[in-house]
């Protein structure tokens, strides 16, 4: 079977506003419950349970068979309504819908323990109504006896593990967990596993080996997948919920297994279990049912036309600003360019001469042309003889910008051509990737080796510190801004924001790619798409666990380009490289 | 004269700045020697309200980021001896966030989640201006002086 590569990719998907009304419609054939490619277990047939919610309802379930059952919310008429259950040992999870509405239950039991985690699950509850929205409960059923003392809870004991899932509907996925909030999932069935995407996530324990996951694909189709594992036994049963790009009802159950890939690092102090959420101090609070932190980054970013960004250009171009917030880790600027000339040729037939007047400035033409151009431009040191600079392309028609490494002891260079406007935004950068040499007095280039793209990195997570700590009157240690980069896939890269405790938070994800310039020397870029545009580029040495770099980008503000310098820690690696060879087909 | 009071004894910074409050309380006419217990007692009485106006003062300044670098031990205070003015020396530690410019991704996931500031700890002395209306002790005007600290 040939891979099936979307028309286009998620990010890029122009999801349909669906109406509630709509929705509505949609809905009335999940009133007999998901379907399933499995068979669906009996465990409830015929039997009757009362549910007790914390800050919830009482639900009432009679189970008639294995396929039908009336709920009693409270005083509320009791409704009928078609559902499905699956277990994996001893947990046993359900899922319905309330007829004639938008909401329903998925309900996870423990059948040993009594304890019960339930997912109320809800349509148009915001702007975007097919955006299912889920309200969590704890509670247990009540047998009669005294109501148990502990409860399932939230918790950091599944941070950092990623799975390779395959359905019994044949569906594949590579899922990550490097954050209390957020999770990181690769569709390697439904789009061609080129990259990944993120989603606000819920984790759950049950006990040590056996857990609660969901995520909502936000700022996406919407769609809910909620899920028991064993990350063990590497199983899972659970059910999916929401609209496709084609507006279809996705209502199923389905059973699973997989692969452990790996484990990366948590950053939470010892014994911190993850049982609350350390939003900082300036978080704003969450209200209302159901609500929680989503990163929506279109809501912060708006989309400019190409007029509107040439005219911000024109008001407003910073070029290398002092004190950004991405450089208080920067090197040194260097020196090794000042005075020199020379020539980058590239494979693609391009060649720019350059003058560098000194620290800071610098004439190019493209060769064959008479007129020099100044610029400003900044430089770094990364490894002896590699040198990464760059600058603005003053003039050009796509406010095009350079962020170039080049390595003078083997006179080759690779460049990051980035350009202003894609056809989906005027203010999203986009980037092309030139192989070449450098030619200058001393220097013979090679004529065949060239650097090139690489795999190296993915599936590594390393933490960026971008500035230094700070320690208060109190003795209490604030560290300066930090992410964590995950190298998801070969053509996508996460990035994570830390919480005040260390766990991770919030994680948003754009297309990326990766050239080895040396050992352990790893020039990537990656864009954020359908988000503020940004091309970033760095240059990632892994020797000295520090990188460099540029960052491109238009806003309302104007083009600026800035440095980026940061410390880094290694922080695992996902055993990933098998699913994205070309050679597997799904 | 003005009477001056510090629970240790360090270097009198704040001298030149409560002269002239000192000048004018020596220089009023018709002044009658109080009774010293007496005085004394309203001394105390008077730092009293003033270390409370401080304390309140500084609650609700911490709201905003300025705490007491200590428990007052290097404070100064000065009561003019007419008890109308009086001055304060106030040793505290000013906390700032500077929120940063969300120009990235990064800083502005950072601050959706409550981060994303600069934050710093600075001592500084704050030189407090007081007055006594209708017999209650007000803060007149506060200065912040980074700079002395």
């Amino acid at each position: 079977m040939p891979t099936r590569y979307p028309r286009e990719q998620m990010h890029r998907i122009p999801y349909t506003k669906l109406s509630p009304d709509q929705i509505l419609g949609k809905l009335v054939a999940a009133a007999n419950g998901p379907i399933s490619a499995s068979p669906l277990a009996d465990v409830f047939a015929g039997k009757s349970l009362r549910i007790v919610l914390d800050n919830g309802p009482v639900l009432n379930y009679r189970f008639t068979d294995g396929k039908r059952l009336s709920l009693t919310e409270g005083d509320a008429a009791a409704v009928q309504a078609g559902y499905g259950a699956l277990t994996l040992d001893r947990i046993a999870l359900f899922s319905h819908m309330v007829p004639k509405t938008q909401r329903g239950y998925t309900v996870i039991v423990d059948q040993d323990t009594n304890l019960v985690t339930a997912f109320e699950v809800w349509f148009s509850g915001y702007q975007d109504n097919r955006e299912v929205q889920r309200q969590v409960y704890y509670g247990y059923v009540d047998s009669g006896a005294a109501a148990p003392g502990t409860r399932h809870g939230i918790t950091n004991r599944i941070e950092g593990k990623g799975f390779y899932w395959k359905q019994d509907t044949g569906i594949e996925t590579l899922e990550f967990y490097p954050t209390v909030l957020y999770s990181n999932f690769v569709e390697l069935t439904r789009f061609g596993g080129e990259l990944s995407w993120c989603a606000p996530s819920d984790y759950i324990r049950i006990s040590d080996d056996k857990y609660v996951y969901s995520r909502v694909e936000a700022e996406f189709s919407g769609t809910m997948t909620l899920y028991v594992l064993d990350p063990n036994r590497v199983e899972q049963v659970g059910m999916r919920l929401g609209f496709d790009e084609s507006d279809t009802l996705e209502y199923y159950m389905f059973r699973g297994g997989g692969e452990w890939v790996g484990q990366i690092a948590q950053f939470e102090a010892f014994g911190d279990l993850g049982t609350t959420l350390a939003q900082g101090n300036r978080a704003a609070a969450a209200a209302g049912k159901g609500a929680r932190q989503v990163y929506r980054p279109m809501k912060t970013n708006p989309i400019m036309t190409r007029a509107q960004v040439d005219a911000a250009v024109k008001q407003n171009t910073t070029l290398f600003a002092p004190g950004g917030g991405m450089a208080g880790n920067r090197g040194p600027a260097s020196t090794f360019l000042a005075g020199k000339e020379l020539t980058l040729r590239y494979d693609n037939g391009q060649a720019f001469d350059y003058q560098f007047a000194d620290v800071g400035r610098l004439r190019w033409r493209r060769q064959g042309e008479t007129a020099w151009k100044d610029e400003r431009y900044e430089s770094f040191d990364s490894a002896p003889g590699v040198i990464m600079f760059g600058h603005l392309l003053s003039g050009a028609r796509d406010h095009d910008a350079f962020s170039i490494v080049a390595d003078f002891d083997h006179g080759l260079v690779t460049t990051l051509h980035g350009t202003m406007g894609t056809p989906y935004m005027g203010n999203e950068a986009a980037v092309k990737t030139m192989f070449g040499v450098v030619e200058m007095k001393g220097l013979t280039p090679p004529k065949y080796r060239r650097h090139h793209f690489t795999d190296e990195l993915v599936g590594r997570a390393m933490t960026w510190n971008y500035a230094p700590g700070s320690t208060s009157a109190n003795g209490a240690f604030a560290p300066g801004l930090t992410s964590m980069h995950l190298y998801s896939t070969p053509h996508s890269l996460s990035w994570i924001i830390f919480l005040g405790n260390g766990a991770g938070g919030l994680e948003w994800s754009g297309p990326a790619s990766y050239v080895k310039i040396r050992d352990e020397l790893y020039f990537a870029y990656w864009l954020e798409e359908a988000c503020n545009g940004t091309l970033g580029t760095i240059l990632i040495n892994m020797r000295t666990m520090r990188n460099c770099g540029i960052d491109y980008g238009a806003t309302p503000k104007g083009l600026r380009l800035s440095v980026v310098g940061a410390h880094a820690r290694h922080a695992g690696r996902f055993n990933t490289l098998k699913y994205f060879s070309v050679g597997r087909t799904v | 004269m003005t009477r001056k009071t510090r629970r240790s004894f360090i270097a009198v910074a704040g001298a030149a700045l409560s002269a002239p409050v000192a000048a004018a309380a020596a220089a009023l006419p018709g002044r009658i020697e109080s009774d010293p217990t007496k005085a004394r007692l309203e001394h105390l009485e008077d730092l009293n309200e003033i270390r409370a106006l401080n304390h309140a003062y500084l609650i609700e300044r911490s709201m905003s980021g300025v705490s007491p670098a200590d428990f007052g031990e290097h404070d100064v205070i000065e009561i003019a001896e007419d008890r109308q003015t009086a001055t304060a020396r106030l040793h505290v530690i000013v906390h700032t966030e500077t929120a940063l410019d969300p120009d990235c991704t990064l800083v502005e996931m950072a601050q959706a989640q409550g981060e994303g500031v600069v934050r710093t700890t600075v001592p500084a002395v704050l030189e407090n201006t007081y007055v006594r209306r209708g017999g209650t002790w007000k803060i007149l005007r506060t200065r912040d002086s980074r700079a002395l600290a």
